[in-house]
């Protein structure tokens, strides 16, 4: 499942980004694209972050950018920036995250069988290393192919 | 006792946290029922503890309910941690 609404050409890479604003934005771009997500639901998510906190930034260098659905959802799918650089999205180090996955979801249910595997990979401590290792979306591809449903 | 996940949209890090929590629980043998929510529902719903990341959980934390906070949810350590004097 998370192979496939996580293309080839969504995993981007980056050096950093001053602004964790910014950062999110670029996260999302690949969804923008392809027309999975209406601008609207950009600014719905640092809207949310503003108004909550940081809660995006789940475990220790992953974040991930997300809103509800009727902020501009259009498909399940999901994108992801690396940077060589941590995003700070507080001063606080357990707000600091080099790997953003920005996903779309278009109700409560369809996208979590995605979203368990991407819990699976985090959770596994050799893998999860070796995605932060990754430089290619190659790499990345073959770690989620590795990753039981 | 029922244990209610509490994330900003209620779709994303609530149910990665509830994978986590379940998983925890099934370690520690407790049969506590799991649910998620978002935020703002979360403050109409009745749980015997609210958990989530601390943002999160500051943000529901009004003196009117149990709750408990997590750093990093996906870390099942900490999870245990924080969960286990609940369930006795």
């Amino acid at each position: 499942m998370l192979k496939e609404i996580l293309t080839a050409d969504s995993i981007r890479f980056a050096e950093g980004y001053a602004d964790w604003r910014e950062a999110v934005r670029v996260s999302c771009e690949p969804l923008l694209e392809r027309g999975a997500i209406a601008p609207s639901y950009i600014d719905a998510i640092i809207e949310n972050v503003e108004k909550i906190g940081p809660y995006i930034v789940i475990s220790p260098d992953v974040a991930i950018p997300h809103a509800r659905p009727e902020a501009g959802a259009r498909a399940i799918a999901m994108a992801l920036l690396k940077t060589t650089t941590p995003v700070k999205f507080s001063d606080d180090p357990d707000h600091h995250a080099r790997m953003l996955f920005a996903f779309s979801a278009t109700d409560n249910h369809s996208h979590q069988r995605a979203l368990r595997q991407l819990a699976r990979l985090i959770m596994d401590e050799q893998r999860f290393a070796q995605l932060q290792a990754a430089s290619t979306a190659e790499a990345v591809l073959e770690l989620i192919a590795g990753i039981p449903e | 006792m029922k244990i209610l996940i509490v994330c900003g949209n209620g779709l994303g890090s609530s149910l990665m946290l509830e994978m986590a929590v379940k998983d925890v629980l099934k370690e520690l043998g407790s049969n506590a029922e799991v649910g998620h929510a978002d935020l703002f529902s979360a403050k109409g719903e009745s749980a015997d503890l609210f958990l989530g990341a601390r943002e999160i959980i500051e943000n529901l934390d009004d003196g009117t309910r149990k709750v408990a906070s997590v750093k990093n949810i996906m870390d099942k350590a900490e999870i245990k941690t924080v969960l286990a004097p609940h369930l006795q």
